[in-house]
């Protein structure tokens, strides 16, 4: 098994952590890059050093996106790596704290390949975010990065 | 926990495989009605055949779609167009389960709006693991799309 690359975007520390050693917990190690704003995580992915080398900024094989960031909000962001060439395929599992069901439907609508809702119990958010993992990591296929950027 | 059982649909032209399937997604209570089709034209009438649209109540629209990709007649590629370029489907998660792991495969499902991509393992043991995950994920750990007929509150 390949450790996969997961981009997390994320602007509270405890949900961060508790997200990341959840993320580890198991044998394979994935490497997690953290960003706590929308826009910092856009100039990774986008940004003129991504540009100009993109194998120092290696396209990650899957988002996990907190809704709610300080500034650019994460379904504008996710508006954002929909319409860019590089990432459109990069899948994106939507974070949030609210069940409101019309935030839901508009992730969706948006391109979100998943969608999470935080629980309140310690537990059971970690209980989830290794599922995600079981899930995404172990039992999914992911679309292959390194030929994202050669195409046009 | 979901008011409502949830409402798959299969498109799997494998007796044997769909068989896995729906065993897979009746270990819990969650996933209360398997729609199976053995090609994609059939699973297109469902979801948008006149009669069927007309009658929601009989036949409700999917909450998740399993997608086999090497089906006779019509591919699992051009059914995923259709189903997301469809205003009334394309929120609806589809889940491509197919034996092709090829790398060029798996980015055209995903660029074309595939939410998650399962290569079917030749084994039996392991096929079985994958579909349980499967489950297990879409099932209980996320939150799927309020499909119109589960809405009690349509949004204008």
């Amino acid at each position: 098994m390949t450790p996969v690359l997961i981009m997390l975007v994320e602007d509270n520390d405890d949900h961060a952590e508790l997200i990341t050693d959840a993320l580890n917990n198991t044998i394979v190690a994935n490497r997690v890059l953290r960003f706590v704003n929308a826009e910092s995580a856009l100039e990774y992915l986008m940004g003129e050093k991504a540009h100009a080398a993109p194998e120092e900024y290696p396209l990650p094989g899957v988002i996990l996106l907190d809704v709610k960031l300080p500034g650019m909000d994460g379904l504008r962001m996710l508006r954002k790596i929909r319409k860019n060439k590089r990432t459109r395929r990069v899948p994106v599992v939507i974070l949030t704290t609210s069940k409101r069901e019309d935030e839901i439907a508009r992730g969706y609508e948006l391109g979100a390949n998943s969608y999470i809702v935080k629980p309140v119990k310690f537990e059971e958010f970690r209980a989830k975010i290794i599922d995600l993992k079981m899930y995404w990591v172990l039992t999914s296929e992911l679309p292959n990065s390194v030929q994202e950027s050669v195409e046009g | 926990m979901r008011s409502q059982a949830l409402t798959v649909m299969l498109i799997e032209d494998n007796d044997d495989h769909a068989e896995l399937v729906s065993a897979a997604l009746a270990v819990n209570d969650l996933v209360g009605n398997v729609v199976r089709f053995a090609d994609a034209e059939a699973g297109l009438g469902y979801l948008f055949g006149e009669t069927q649209s007309a009658n929601r109540q009989d036949y409700p629209l999917p909450d998740l779609i399993l997608l086999d990709l090497m089906l006779p007649g019509m591919s699992g590629i051009e059914m995923l167009k259709v189903v997301k370029q469809r205003a009334e489907t394309k929120s609806v998660p589809v889940i491509v389960l197919t034996t092709s792991s090829q790398d060029s495969k798996i980015s055209e499902a995903y660029e074309l709006g595939a939410n998650s991509y399962i290569a079917k393992p030749v084994g039996h043991q392991d096929f079985v693991i994958k579909l349980a995950e499967l489950n297990m994920f879409w099932s209980v750990t996320a939150e799927l799309p309020p499909t119109t007929n589960r809405q009690s509150n349509p949004s204008p």
